[in-house]
């Protein structure tokens, strides 16, 4: 049974829609990410979960009851904003027992749940701290340690790594989700970064337009995409345009067989789709298809080297490791690109 | 000497001199009541008359009063305007501009017409209505700088991001305005509230129109029936505005929990 459950919900900004009936079941203590480019409406479904927005119609109701209607004070959800949002006037105490405070909880209760959540986010000695005594880090731990300290319902995470550099931003979400583990606290993640939603989540909506274009595992979210956007929004994809024959592909003269046949009836136009990684220059039983192209670009980036292949109009990128003994192939050579059928995606053209 | 640094001292002496220099005088003449010596006579004056300690003290109660409602009444509409009714700022910032434009004179025989004892709201039929009266009045000259301060201060947070934030803690509007926005915008406050309180201490046409006894009417009396204690209450008035500057300096730097 679903411990979240957005029904049929829809927000629209006078004749802009923003969120075109979204249906969304999270199980309790489940990672769920909003994943999606800006204006996809991830932030404004979070939003509408929070109390913030007023949807235009349709249903949330968390652990059975519907909130759709209630007040963000009265839905008992802990929110994590981007730029943290911590009360400048207050200490690193008073912002994490504010909300306990304002409950009217014994001084006893606050000062020890204050207490342990600090020492959860690693910040105990920082209690007499002003939030612009702290780092960006910091503060966000702050702001998790508040939102968490009230023992909401549902933790909503609205971008909370996007204005950390890059360094803090991964070792925060691996402790985010390690803290989320261990309260089992059911959580729903905004994000636009790839990456981060692939690396946290239990499952991944990816939003386009204001629709969940799919719902799925980071696996098969990336192995998997259902439509043309997930594949080109979730990792890096080579596209090639291609018509359909009996037993594959045609891309440009080349024949490549595939199982992956869909629905497409010989001489449909499709897009063909591959991963960086599914793509190798070393031949192998397993990659038993093969394309044969001139290399455009070679990049070399340190530990691996980027290349990209022209196959007529069509183009590829991968990636190969650096070897210290073989000079990288260089611009101009004629190179045949191996990779398993298994491995095509197709999609609409 | 650098030119630069000559020119920029030049110009340091110029501007300081146009202010010192009548203020330097006005207080040399002050001291001047007794023939042949310098004194604080026309001061010790000036402190005895029952006039002026009446009129002073009136004065400050309602501008401390002025000050306080102007707070209540500007603090949560800049905040609502700015949260939840944004497009109707400029009509707002148009409005809170209107004392700048329109003269206290006519404000003030407006608000004798609107009040008057044969109105429907007959405030200056009592001393308690017209002081009242006087203080809303004052509130609207003062509104200009309170406005502009409290929504500058605003502006300088997120008070969207912190209103979200407190709210999904299970605060109140009341819990937030007066626990997270107004301690984060006390510096504006204050700004804000000494102004009003610098407008409100000696205003005169108002005061003088309702026939009430406040510290405006008082300095114009005695400025024009004696010599000495009008300087002496110039100076005065000066030490007291600079005081309160200083009282707003010492609260604003003895804020905690900002840079």
């Amino acid at each position: 049974m679903n411990f979240v459950t957005i029904s049929q919900l829809v927000k629209n900004y006078g004749t802009n829609k923003v969120v075109r009936g979204l249906d969304l079941g999270i199980r309790r203590g489940e990672f769920v990410s909003l994943l999606g480019p800006s204006g996809c409406g991830k932030t404004t479904v979070l939003r509408m979960v929070a109390g913030f927005e007023t949807a235009s119609s349709g249903t949330i109701t968390i652990d059975g009851e519907n909130v759709t209607s209630l007040t963000p004070a009265k839905r008992n959800v802990g929110m994590v904003f981007q730029a943290y949002a911590l009360f400048p006037n207050m200490t690193v105490t008073g912002n994490v027992g504010f909300g306990m405070k304002i409950a009217g909880r014994p001084a006893a209760e606050i000062k020890a749940r204050v207490a342990e959540m600090l020492d959860l986010v690693k910040l105990s000695n920082f209690g007499d701290r002003y939030p612009y005594q702290l780092s960006g880090g910091q503060q966000q731990r702050v702001a998790l340690a508040r939102a968490l300290a009230i023992k909401p319902r549902v933790l909503l995470l609205d971008e909370p790594l996007s204005a950390l550099d890059a360094k803090i931003r991964v070792s925060l979400r691996e402790e985010i989700r390690a803290m989320q583990r261990d309260l089992g606290i059911t959580t729903i993640f905004v994000t636009h970064d790839q990456e981060e939603a692939l690396s946290i989540s239990d499952r991944i909506v990816v939003m386009n337009a204001g629709n969940a274009e799919q719902v799925g595992t980071p696996f098969e979210i990336y192995n998997r995409p259902s439509t043309k956007f997930v594949a080109g929004f979730v990792g890096t994809l080579n596209q090639f345009k291609a018509v359909r024959t009996a037993g594959g592909y045609d891309i440009e003269g080349q024949l490549v067989s595939s199982d992956a046949a869909g629905q497409a009836a010989p001489g449909t136009k499709v897009t063909l789709a591959l991963r960086p990684e599914a793509m190798s220059l070393e031949a192998s039983p397993q990659r038993s298809n093969s394309l044969r192209g001139v290399i455009e670009e070679v990049s070399f980036l340190g530990s691996v080297v980027r290349i990209r292949v022209a196959f007529g109009s069509n183009k590829a990128s991968f990636d190969i490791f650096n070897n210290p003994n073989a000079a990288p192939p260089h611009r101009g050579a004629e190179v045949l690109l191996h990779f398993n059928p298994d491995d095509i995606l197709v999609l609409a053209a | 000497m650098k030119q630069s640094s000559l020119g920029a001292w030049i110009a340091f002496i110029l501007g300081a001199s146009y202010f010192l220099i009548p203020l330097l005088a006005t207080f040399e003449f002050s001291l001047r009541m007794l023939r042949g010596q310098y004194s604080f006579e026309a001061y010790r004056v000036v402190f005895e008359q029952t006039r002026f300690q009446e009129s002073f003290s009136y004065s400050l109660v309602l501008a401390l009063a002025t000050v306080v409602l102007g707070v209540l009444i500007v603090v949560p509409a800049a905040y609502f305007v700015q949260l939840r009714l944004p497009k109707l700022r400029p009509a707002v910032e148009f409005v809170t501009l209107l004392p700048l434009v329109i003269p206290a004179i006519v404000l003030v025989f407006g608000y004798l017409r609107m009040y008057n004892s044969s109105s429907i709201l007959p405030l200056t039929g009592s001393t308690l209505g017209t002081d009242l009266l006087l203080t809303l009045g004052y509130v609207a000259l003062a509104l200009p700088y309170m406005y502009r301060s409290v929504d500058t201060g605003l502006r300088a947070i997120d008070i969207r991001t912190l209103t979200e934030a407190a709210q999904s803690l299970g605060a109140n509007s009341a819990t937030i305005l007066f626990r997270v926005i107004l301690p984060n915008i006390r510096s504006a406050i204050l700004g804000g509230a000494f102004l009003t309180f610098a407008i409100a201490i000696g205003e005169f046409t108002f005061a003088s129109l309702l026939d009430r006894p406040a510290f405006g009417p008082y300095l114009q009396w005695i400025g024009s029936n004696k010599a000495y204690e009008p300087p002496a209450l110039a100076i005065m008035s000066f030490f007291i505005t600079w005081a309160v500057m200083g009282v707003m300096q010492m609260v604003v730097s003895g804020r905690r929990g900002t840079r």
